[in-house]
């Protein structure tokens, strides 16, 4: 058995693996995959039915299961969701394990699995993965705007 | 119009997400359908000896019982020493799970898992008995459930 407590080992060896058998398209091409199958049934429901509320819904449970760190917030009048992870136990799990070589693009994983779906329903994303190196990292997601005349 | 904020610590809760088994077996269905049974081995070899390095030098130092006090510390955190029952002796660890977390999981969340439950043990398991010294025999494994039995018996004891 795999655990559910070790998985972020083993999706850490997936993409290496799968970059190593196709370069780096070939890890984006399971992310979208991954994306359209799975993230697609789940969070883009939630925002189907919701609006961009259903971001607050999906996470709410995930980020909680995931003990992560974090301070979340949504904005009804201004349609704006955003995370501040003070630590994301993923990546700290990855940083932890110094005899691993983590993959070099880990957190890359994120902005494709949710915003691809997102953006489907008129949501765009911005990040700041500056600091994954700590375990931190800042999203934001908001409905677009129509352009003022 | 609502503004809400939730903040929480690590410490506020405890680390057990469920959707990562069916996440690990989307990657396993996903490298099993583009790379074949080949691809889903070369995979499991690589996450146990880059993961399982230090627990296989365990191993390698205290054999059987490394095993079977990883085991436990595994089922406790899936919440699930419910399902474990294993036996020790000096040659052989006998183990017998009642259901796969895992498993259980996904098909109360209407998923169907993949064909890899038991080759996963077979590859992880594998390695974890030749640093024992040892030979892995699963002896059966439930499709419905995940349910298990199987061992690691010395070699020279399970001639």
């Amino acid at each position: 058995m795999i655990s559910c407590t070790e998985f972020i080992p083993f999706y850490s060896e997936l993409f290496t693996f799968l970059e190593e058998q196709g370069g780096y398209d070939a890890v984006v091409r399971y992310w979208e995959h991954i994306s359209d199958t799975y993230v697609q049934d789940r969070l883009g429901k939630l925002v189907e039915k919701e609006g961009i509320r259903g971001c607050w819904t999906y996470w709410s449970r995930s980020l909680n299961e995931e003990a992560c760190d974090f301070r979340m917030t949504y904005d009804e009048e201004n349609e704006r969701f955003t995370i501040d992870m003070r630590h994301c136990p993923s990546r700290g799990m990855l940083n932890e394990l110094t005899y691993m070589k983590p993959y070099h693009d880990y957190c890359g994983h994120c902005a494709v699995l949710y915003d691809r779906v997102l953006e489907k329903y008129g949501v765009e994303g911005t990040f700041d993965f500056s600091k994954v190196d700590k375990a931190q990292c800042f999203s934001c997601r908001q409905m677009k705007r129509p352009a003022q005349e | 119009m609502a503004l809400l904020v939730m903040d929480r610590k690590a410490s506020d809760n405890k680390y057990l997400h469920l959707d990562f088994h069916s996440s690990v077996d989307n990657g396993l269905r996903y490298v099993g359908e583009h790379y074949g049974e080949k691809g889903v081995r070369e995979l499991l070899r690589r996450y146990t000896l880059a993961y399982h390095k230090p627990r296989l030098e365990d191993i390698r130092r205290r054999g059987l019982t490394a095993i079977a006090e990883y085991l436990k510390d595994i089922y406790e955190k899936e919440d699930a020493s419910d399902a474990l029952r294993y036996t020790l002796t000096d040659a052989c660890l006998t183990v017998e799970t009642a259901y796969h977390p895992g498993v259980r999981y996904m098909r109360s969340v209407g998923e169907t898992p993949s064909e890899w439950g038991p080759l996963t043990m077979q590859v992880v398991y594998g390695i974890f008995a030749e640093a024992a010294g040892c030979a892995f025999s699963l002896r059966s494994y439930e499709e419905q459930t995940g349910a298990a039995k199987f061992s690691f018996a010395k070699k020279e004891a399970a001639v």
